[in-house]
């Protein structure tokens, strides 16, 4: 949420090539990732709750601040118009070889960062250089999450729901789920993206909200089925 | 009691500040619509103009205290039923349940019914979609699972999205008069009031008020937890439920009159305890509701001062998240 904020501030550099504002938007979502990792570490009593909080008032700060810069700059519809995900957005593909490298090293990295996942001790004893590893995820995100988001915008629920629905047929390990992952939610994307451009034919929805739409349906199940069980 | 006295008389000079300041922010909003509008554009500023001014200034005035009083104390008293210090009712995400609703009436009844156009049968549909949506989400999530407030607030954020892109859905396949006439009913914000319902708020905003006022002993109880409040006789379940149903309403009035204020009562429910360092709710609550009205006219007379430059809900927002930062890392938690 956080990060897809961010991004929204490197909208004053449109007009610059694809790969300038990707790498612009990477600077930025890794500086504020970094920072949001750092305030929630420091935090002394860790409550679940303050996570997500801390979250929406770090994505609500960011939002403001990139309000005040779009209206000083009178860009503020061009604002609203990048925060719709569209695939008829891509001009040119150099935004997306940008992705190649980081996707390979996430593939290569997934079983470090399963192990990462059940805490910093037992990562240190499985051998595992916890910082290191750590850092690089974070770059991997921001690097991700940055050129898709230029490439496309934002595709909201879809990290939330694909691995949710992966970790119920595989478990956490990661290693085995990844590639199903990628095709899963691939075909998400694109069913969703099929549904939008069907529903006022000739013209088109924007992929986001068709995603939101089907994906929170489905996320708002998951959330009460968890519910039920505990 | 010298510790008794000390808060009365520590809240007695807050008062008295609030309420100063209060009246100049009143006068610097007048200003700002009136003289300073006028000396920038050159123009004589008689009688009759600023007459026709303040017919729109006043009813403006009053939407705007209206509402970020209700914020207020509509907050303060979420904070003590949930047992949380930083999280109030607007962060469930009431404008897109007002959205949907708006754009669903016209949907359905198309937009010359009276259902939509009239706008008091308008504000009992919308205000009981969101009392019915939000007394729905609660009583599930907090009586099922004592004080799960993450389910709860994950719940509100992914309703309030499927809501939101599912209006959209809805408005981009009706026609485009329709369209039209749900974008401009939707748009409310401070500077776009819904200035036809506020007859109509203002009696229902009293009703809250006081009911919350008269009752400022029941949360000093509640606040010490389920618990102890129950041991002290307080019917706990009828208490909240009787809250939530009174936040809804108050809500629902806030929302279509003006809009969305994340961070207001955020900003000044904190920002009252933090000046009374007290659990007395009635302290508080007269406090925060003078903070959150002073923050919203100052702020929207300080916009107007700037011709526009920034809209009001942006300053909120920029100072409400710095100083829950701020907060934050100060005391490492908050309670």
């Amino acid at each position: 949420m956080t990060t897809k904020r961010v991004m929204n501030l490197r909208k004053i550099l449109d007009g610059t090539s694809g790969l300038v504002q990707t790498l612009f938007a990477f600077v930025f979502a890794f500086l504020s990732t970094v920072l949001f990792t750092s305030v929630i570490n420091r935090l002394k009593l860790r409550e679940v709750v303050y996570i997500p909080l801390i979250g929406m008032m770090y994505g609500g700060l960011i939002s403001a601040l990139s309000t005040a810069i779009a209206y000083k700059f009178d860009v503020m519809q061009m604002m609203s118009a990048i925060g719709m995900g569209s695939f008829a957005r891509i001009g040119n593909f150099s935004t997306i070889y940008i992705v190649i490298i980081p996707l390979i090293l996430a593939v290569l990295y997934s079983t470090k960062f399963s192990i990462i996942g059940m805490g910093e001790d037992f990562s240190k004893n499985l051998g595992v250089n916890y910082n290191r590893v750590v850092f690089l995820g974070l770059v991997i995100v921001a690097l991700i999450s940055a050129s898709s988001y230029v490439a496309v915008g934002p595709l909201p629920f879809i990290g939330l729901i694909i691995p949710n629905m992966a970790t119920n047929f595989y478990g956490d390990n990661l290693k085995k789920s990844i590639t199903d992952l990628m095709l899963f939610g691939s075909v998400f994307v694109l069913f969703c993206d099929i549904i939008g451009r069907l529903v006022i034919y000739p013209y088109e929805i924007s992929v986001s909200l068709t995603i939101s739409v089907v994906g929170g349906i489905i996320f708002m199940i998951y959330l009460i089925r968890g519910l039920r069980r505990a | 009691m010298p510790r008794e006295e000390k808060l009365q008389k520590r809240s007695l000079f807050v008062f008295v500040l609030l309420a100063v300041l209060l009246t100049l922010s009143v006068f610097l909003y007048i200003y700002s619509r009136t003289y300073a509008k006028a000396h920038r554009l050159n123009l004589e500023m008689d009688r009759a103009a600023f007459d026709s001014i303040m017919a729109r200034t006043v009813p403006a005035l009053i939407g705007m205290a209206v509402a970020a009083v209700l914020t207020a104390v509509v907050s303060l008293s979420f904070q003590t039923v949930t047992g949380s210090r930083i999280l109030t009712p607007s962060m469930f995400g009431f404008d897109s349940v007002y959205v949907g609703t708006q754009t669903i009436l016209v949907f359905m009844f198309g937009s010359v019914s009276r259902a939509f156009v009239d706008p008091y049968i308008n504000y009992v549909i919308t205000a009981g979609t969101i009392i019915a949506v939000s007394m729905m989400m609660y009583g599930f999530i907090l009586r099922k699972n004592k004080n799960n407030l993450v389910f709860l607030l994950m719940f509100g954020l992914i309703l309030s999205g499927i809501v939101r892109s599912g209006s959209a859905y809805l408005q981009v396949i009706m026609d485009a008069g329709d369209y039209n006439r749900v974008k401009a009913a939707t748009s409310v914000t401070v500077n776009n009031m819904n200035t036809r319902i506020i007859f109509m708020a203002l009696p229902l905003m009293l009703a809250v008020i006081v009911a919350m006022l008269i009752r400022h002993k029941t949360y000093d109880v509640m606040a010490l937890g389920e618990n102890s409040a129950k041991s002290l006789g307080i019917h706990y379940e009828k208490e909240i439920r009787l809250n939530l149903f009174l936040i809804s309403l108050g809500m629902s009035v806030t929302t279509a009159l003006i809009g969305s204020l994340t961070f207001l009562g955020l900003l000044a429910v904190n920002i009252a305890r933090e000046l009374f360092r007290t659990h007395r709710h009635i302290y508080l609550f007269i406090g925060s509701a003078g903070l959150s009205a002073l923050a919203l006219i100052a702020g929207q007379a300080l916009s107007e001062l700037l011709q526009g430059a920034v809209p009001v809900t942006v300053i909120i927002d920029l100072v409400g998240c710095s100083y829950m930062f701020y907060l934050i890392l100060k005391e490492g938690r908050v309670k």
